[in-house]
């Protein structure tokens, strides 16, 4: 084990001078939703640490997020986004949260059942 | 499906999804009388035959459990014709209500804003919204500015409290201050109106540095200041907001809005405010700001007939009264007496306002708009012996006719306007047998403009404009303005703009400092027997302007350098300096100029952390007659920092940090030893800071104080142990004349 001491001390020198450990991706993650309300609760729920940068458009539904991929993963940015109600092509969010979005957020495709 | 990606992964997420599939989830709604889809909260949702339901939520969801012996649900509610659903394979559910009552039929279009006349994007105009104005929760226009570098506010003396702003080095008046883009804070107004427009009545504000459009008359010279009110179609249905600061300050403001019916709205704004205590922080025997009260008031109404038309009104009424001077002086018994020195402002306004649009069907671009506007405002006041009273009554018309020509990359407003403006006006020592003047004059002025806008859409934009106003006293007024925007990239903006710019100064009340003051009121060198014997002010402004947006480390920035080059042809110069028991005021013989440079960066540090850091420098000059100098009271550089930290809970925290240069102060030489100033004065630093918490979507809370640094001037007032005295002075304030301040209030909103 003793071998080992080494190895740490190399990787963080080395991550010293290129940054290596600071894997920052950026990706697009197609997210459903409407409005403005619906912007602030995903932006809100991405503003953690790890991200640098959440901007979602509720005309594209397109979250373009800049994340520090050792310290989270594009799976849990999914989840996080699921948890406060909004739909990802990965993770759907649980029917009771999404019940209790605001009106103007209600972004699935409900069946127009047409009137008499 | 929505789900595309396959994997183990994705299968472990759909097993979870699919745990709820024997519920059904359903939203009701109701269409309003805009055609929109709105919830419908309470509605009784039940499987036929049974009693097996649930109740909608204040969203209009309902969730339910399947239930094997029916497929037929029942959606009902009170008031609206019940209605049975096949619901088979179907999950999710989207159910329309409708009224038991035979509705008439539904009105398509919303609530437009009115027709403003807009300035086109072509002009550099910075926008203030009601986020960037809660940053100085407090109180009126006048304090509207502390987190804009581009805008300086001065108190003119040491006892009013009287604040004016300053652009590009330039005193308030040169400023076109407007309420939706009509005449605001003019006239008789220019001295006291910021103070006339309580804070949280703002919308937002607009400000244009430089020039403006010629289509709302031809007085800004050194920028324009818009100011758009809280509407009937987009504010909160009711607005509160109490504030109290450490003075006994203390202010009410209420806002209600109500759609009276499908074509009008209304919108009363309300505020009262009184400042009761006497309070003499610097012990110089002097309040640091007078006690008074003031009563604002004012209804709007917007009508929308859906076919086209467009109109607004709205009425307003101000009363304002100020009482200052010594500590402990009481008007009744000690007016127009030595035994204490003390002064009265008392101000009345009603107004009236109106504008009508009317847009062409299916015709965007193609519309008329008509304002109007009247208003009567009273000024009296007396400071010590000097009495200075007026009276003005002003009438305002203004018709703009825009379309295109050919295709919408050009565009033209055109019109004719007219203005009628009434002043009687005093100033003298009437009780003292001393001198007693009277300047009435009555000015017509028609006029008429044309302005033409390019715009490709992509890189270039041009906004060229004229006006010829005929001045019943001062002739022929031309004013040519000019806008041209550039956008090499995306990012990058740059603009140039060039134009005239001419108003008659009302001298007494923009320099109303004097007044509290002995200094012996001087006029010379008249060009006119008109108005106080000068020409209308007139000068040529030109302004650079490069704004770069940009990224760092995936944050967004914006950085901007403006230059603005403002020169006099003509002005009514206010001289100060001649000597120190005077004030001159003479026509320009000579050069008048300012030079305004400034840089500008804004920067989010981290994620709800902004930066705003700023500088500014100024050289504005003047030929008096004892030669050329600085303009006094003017400082040469500002710095600017504004940090503004928001956590997720909704707190807020800004801080604001300037350094204000060095002033040149006027000539005191003159003086007894004891009495003179030094030529400059030092640079100070001011701090403001700021805390605010949201509670839930009505409830929002501040706390601040002004002045953290308690940076304050001690002995401005010159004798003031001798206020009836010929060196009794209170005009001679570069900074502020009190400390540390704390203030409180609250925020109440139903949206």
């Amino acid at each position: 084990m003793k071998t080992n001491i080494l190895l740490p001390i190399l990787i963080s020198l080395i991550s010293l001078s290129t940054f290596a450990q600071t894997k920052v991706v950026t990706a697009s993650i197609k997210v459903y939703g409407n409005c403005s309300m619906c912007k602030k609760r995903i932006e809100t729920a991405l503003d953690k640490a790890g991200i640098k940068k959440a901007e979602w458009s509720p005309k594209t539904k397109e979250l373009q997020v800049v994340y520090n991929a050792n310290k989270i993963s594009e799976k849990q940015l999914h989840e996080i986004i699921a948890s406060v109600g909004h739909d990802t092509d990965l993770v759907k969010a649980k029917d009771e949260t999404y019940a209790s979005l605001p009106f103007c957020c209600l972004y699935r495709d409900h069946d127009h059942k047409a009137d008499h | 499906m929505k789900n595309r990606l396959c994997g183990v992964v994705v299968i472990a997420f759909l097993f979870s999804s699919q745990a709820n599939a024997q519920k059904i989830m359903g939203v009701v709604v109701e269409k309003d009388n805009q055609g929109k889809d709105q919830p419908l909260a309470g509605a009784n949702v039940y499987w036929l035959g049974t009693t097996k339901g649930a109740t909608t939520r204040e969203n209009g969801v309902f969730l339910i459990d399947r239930f094997e012996g029916s497929n037929k649900l029942v959606v009902s509610f009170v008031g609206y014709r019940p209605d049975t659903i096949d619901v088979a394979d179907l999950t999710n559910l989207k159910i329309e209500m409708k009224s038991d009552q035979f509705l008439q039929e539904v009105v398509v279009e919303g609530w437009k804003p009115s027709t403003n006349v807009n300035l086109a994007s072509g002009i550099n105009m910075i926008e203030m919204n009601e986020k960037e104005l809660f940053k100085a929760a407090c109180c009126n226009l006048s304090e509207s500015f502390e987190t804009n570098p581009s805008v300086d506010v001065a108190f003119t003396d040491a006892i009013t409290g009287t604040r004016q702003i300053q652009m590009l080095g330039l005193a308030g008046p040169n400023t076109m201050i407007s309420v939706e883009n009509m005449p605001g804070v003019r006239g008789l107004a220019s001295s006291q109106g910021i103070q006339f427009i309580p804070g949280t009545w703002i919308n937002s504000i607009q400000v244009t540095k430089g020039v403006g459009s010629v289509v709302n008359g031809y007085e800004s010279i050194a920028g324009q200041i818009n100011v758009e009110l809280k509407k009937p179609q987009e504010s909160d249905k009711l607005f509160v907001n109490g504030y109290v600061n450490q003075t006994g300050r203390s202010e009410l403001n209420v806002i209600h809005t109500a759609q009276v019916s499908k074509k009008w709205a209304t919108t009363f704004l309300v505020h009262g405010s009184a400042r009761p205590i006497e309070t003499d922080q610097n012990n110089d025997s002097f309040l640091d700001f007078p006690k008074g009260n003031q009563v604002n008031f004012v209804n709007r109404w917007v009508y929308n007939s859906n076919k086209g038309w467009l109109g607004q009104f709205s009425l307003k009424y101000l009363n304002d009264y100020k009482q200052g001077g010594q500590t402990g002086y009481d008007a009744e018994k000690d007016r127009f007496t030595t035994n204490r020195y003390g002064f009265e402002i008392n101000t009345d306004r009603y107004e009236f306002v109106g504008k009508l649009g009317y847009q062409f069907p299916g015709k965007p671009y193609k519309s008329f708009g008509l304002q109007i506007n009247g208003l009567q405002h009273t000024h009296s006041s007396y400071f010590g012996f000097n009495t200075h009273d007026a009276e003005e009554q002003y009438a305002y018309a203004n018709l703009i006719y825009q379309s295109i020509i050919g295709s919408t990359f050009h565009k033209f407003k055109t019109g004719i306007s007219f203005q009628y403006d009434n002043y009687k006006e005093s100033i003298g020592q009437p009780q003292f047998n001393g001198a007693f003047f009277r300047f009435d004059r009555i000015e017509q002025v028609p006029g008429a403009f044309f302005e033409y806008s390019y715009d490709d859409l992509k890189k270039f934009s041009l906004i060229a404009g004229i006006r010829v106003d005929q001045h019943n006293l001062f002739g022929t007024i031309i004013t040519p303005r000019l806008h041209l925007k550039y956008n090499p990239t995306e990012t990058t903006t740059l603009r140039a703009s060039a134009g005239q710019g001419t108003r008659v100064a009302n001298i007494f009340a923009e320099n109303s400092g004097f007044l509290a003051s002995s200094r012996r009121l001087i006029l010379s060198n008249q060009q006119t027997n008109q108005a106080y014997g000068f020409k209308p002010d007139q000068a040529w402004v030109y302004g650079f302007n490069l704004n770069q947006e940009f990224t760092l480390d995936y944050r967004p920035g914006n950085f901007s350098v403006d230059y603005y080059f403002t020169d006099f042809q003509n002005q009514a110069v206010v001289d100060w300096d001649a000597s120190s028991t005077e004030i001159n005021f003479y026509a320009l013989q000579g050069k008048s100029f300012s030079h305004s440079l400034q840089a500008q960066v804004d920067y989010q540090l981290a994620r709800r952390f902004d930066i705003r850091l700023a500088y500014r420098w100024l050289d504005v000059e003047t030929d008096y007659a004892g030669g050329r100098l600085q303009r006094p009271m003017v400082p040469r550089g500002r710095a600017f920092i504004n940090l503004e930290y928001k956590t997720k809970n909704n707190w807020a925290f800004d801080y604001t940090i300037t350094r204000v240069g060095e002033q040149r102060i006027p000539g005191t030489s003159n003086n007894p030893p004891l009495r003179q100033l030094p030529p400059v004065s030092d640079p100070y630093i001011l701090m403001n800071a700021q805390v605010s918490k949201d509670f839930g979507t009505r409830w929002s809370v501040y706390v601040g104080i002004e002045n953290v640094g308690d940076f304050k001037l001690t002995n401005v007032i010159m004798s003031a142990e001798q206020p009836f005295s010929p060196h009794f002075d209170t005009s001679m304030v570069w900074g502020p004349v009190f400390g540390r301040l704390w203030y409180a209030g609250f925020r109440y909103r139903v949206k």
